[in-house]
């Protein structure tokens, strides 16, 4: 019984190695984004997060804005920027919205995606939307007082802990005595309180939940280190790029208009908060959005890669004249 | 099973030709379906589905560096650690449920109850009872290795030959003698059972464990290697869990044939 168990083992691995192999074989092709329809309009799939980042695109596109750019626009919720590439890469979604770091990563390993517009920013001063929070029970007061800390971010290896390990170099910390852990935003506020973390990377409405429970903001990485960096922004693939100017001007005119037109309507915006991510009326009418803007400034990008380089982040410099396109 | 567990002290010297050809059922199957992924590989630009080569030379500059102390190891340890405690905490409740009656009462209903409870549900809760470092992450193992060890014990124990304790009670062996001697032999072939069962469950505790609030080990590469799209990576650590498994069967493989020599050998003279 015993001496069979390898060779069942063995049959088993190669059974799937030939299904993947099999797998291979029919992701040559992407489908055509968007065929025109009869009425001359254009459908469009467009991977967004379920947060609250994506409520001026659902209530815009509800709004019936993109259809006076001959858009038929559809969000297709998503789990994560990394999750999402192959469904862009193989045109199950013509763009996708995420992290202008998951763009400078993926370019750096090969894949051939660019940013066509911007989506959302954190704030160059004032209130940011994401901060660093420190539990009740701790003196954490200032960026350099992280280093020797464990500090809480949602996923390592992107735009949180880079800016973090920034900010505390800048203030005279070692970046390296930092100490990161994975924690899911939902879990951090319940991580901080029972003590097995000393300090969060949180976006809002986390950032008020943890303040208003005693904690205390220690710093905003983004606007401490690169002010006004996206935390969103659209992405296609390079060959949507070239192959289908059209489609790319239009959701980027459409795009300026919904978000313009989120300006003037924000009952629409906070309903469809309540809507689609069923939070409370209340929860949704105090929560404190980014700027949402489809322009993206060369600079800060630029900035964003330069700060990967410095902090070993990436191994080779990614080139962001080609990943932005204009 | 009206036999004594006897030693049988018989050993197989296997042919020349024997051997050949067992190896050559092990790794033909392999090697023709990695020549099949090379051939479908080659010529695919796709960076997603990376050909075995590229996989092979990544491979050891992956985990053969720094990788091999901070997270290969460490993984590979608490997984040990976890499945260790799993066999003591199965074998030992196991063995007292399953000799004292008005214990298996009590906790049977309770005990069908948590087995059902899938761990990767607890890992939130271990997360704010345990903390966010090794013992959660020994713990969510445990949580989900234990019940085959525990239960198999449960059912060997009980299953146990009345003719034999009988017979071995008119002789006044008892207590700790007639467990060691007579009780956990007679039931070794199912805890073994509930072994095995306890290993492959334990691998993907371990890699699941580490999806959870972590910053090394194993499973956390696996992921952080696909969100940063270091998909050749990301293979060569699915290849690395599997090789992992492979040992680890072979390792159980050597034990239970220790363990249960009697066993095997009673199977074949019973079979002629």
């Amino acid at each position: 019984m015993s001496r069979r168990r390898p060779r069942i083992l063995a049959a088993g691995a190669a059974l799937l190695a030939l299904g993947l192999a099999a797998c291979t074989a029919d992701d040559a092709d992407p489908a055509e984004a968007g065929d025109p329809a009869a009425d001359g309009t254009r459908a469009v799939t467009i991977g967004a997060l379920s947060i609250s980042e994506t409520a001026p695109l659902w209530a815009a596109v509800e709004a019936g804005v993109f259809a006076e750019h001959g858009l038929d626009v559809t969000v297709q919720p998503i789990q994560g920027g990394a999750q999402a590439m192959p469904a862009l890469i193989n045109g199950e979604v013509d763009l996708t919205i995420g992290q202008p770091f998951g763009v400078l990563r993926a370019t750096e390993q090969g894949l051939t995606v660019a940013i066509i517009a911007g989506y959302a920013e954190s704030y160059a001063e004032g209130d940011d939307i994401n901060a660093v929070v420190a539990g009740a029970g701790t003196d954490l007061t200032r960026p350099a007082d992280l280093a020797g800390a464990k500090v809480a971010v949602n996923s390592l290896g992107a735009a949180g802990d880079l800016t973090i390990r920034a900010a505390v170099e800048q203030d005279g910390g070692d970046p390296d005595a930092i100490e990161f852990v994975e924690v899911g935003f939902p879990d951090a506020a319940a991580q901080l309180e029972a003590g097995n973390i000393d300090a969060a990377w949180v976006p809002e409405p986390f950032v008020s939940m943890i303040v208003g429970a005693g904690g205390s903001s220690v710093v905003y990485p983004y606007q401490a280190v690169i002010p006004g960096l996206p935390t969103l922004v659209v992405q296609a693939t390079t060959q949507t790029v070239e192959q289908d100017p059209e489609l790319v001007a239009s959701v980027r005119e459409g795009l300026a208009d919904a978000f313009v037109w989120a300006e003037d309507n924000d009952d629409a915006v906070r309903q469809s908060l309540v809507d689609n991510l069923s939070l409370p009326e209340e929860a949704a009418a105090n929560l404190p959005l980014p700027h949402f803007t489809t322009t993206v400034d060369q600079g800060v990008i630029q900035a964003l890669a330069d700060l990967g380089v410095e902090h070993g982040y990436f191994q080779t410099a990614p080139d962001v004249d080609m990943i932005l396109v204009d | 099973m009206t036999q004594t567990p006897t030693r049988t002290p018989r050993t197989r010297r296997p042919s020349l030709a024997g051997t050949l050809r067992a190896v050559g059922y092990a790794a033909g199957l392999p090697a023709l379906a990695l020549l099949a992924w090379v051939l479908a590989t080659d010529r695919s630009a796709s960076l997603y589905f990376p050909s075995p080569t590229t996989i092979a030379s990544t491979f050891a500059a992956t985990w053969f560096g720094p990788a091999l102390t901070t997270d290969v190891l460490p993984s590979l340890g608490r997984f040990a650690i976890g499945v260790l405690l799993s066999i003591v905490i199965g074998v030992v409740a196991g063995t007292a449920i399953g000799t004292t009656r008005w214990l298996r009462d009590l906790l049977e209903p309770m005990l069908e109850f948590f087995r059902a409870v899938p761990p990767v549900v607890l890992v939130p809760v271990l997360m704010l009872m345990l903390g966010v470092g090794d013992s959660m992450r020994i713990a969510v193992i445990v949580s989900g290795c234990v019940w085959p060890v525990l239960l198999n014990t449960v059912e060997g124990v009980r299953g146990v030959d009345t003719v034999l304790t009988e017979t071995s009670r008119s002789y006044r062996v008892r207590g700790l003698l007639s467990l060691r001697s007579v009780v956990l032999p007679a039931a070794s072939p199912q805890i073994m059972a509930g072994i095995r069962l306890c290993l492959s469950i334990g691998l993907i505790l371990m890699v699941i464990s580490e999806m959870f609030a972590s910053s090394s080990g194993l499973g956390y590469r696996i992921v952080y290697f696909q969100r940063s799209f270091m998909i050749a990576q990301m293979w060569s650590g699915i290849v690395l869990l599997g090789l992992v498994g492979v040992a680890v069967a072979t390792l159980y493989g050597f034990a239970e044939r220790r363990v249960l020599h009697w066993y095997h050998g009673m199977r074949e003279v019973a079979r002629g």
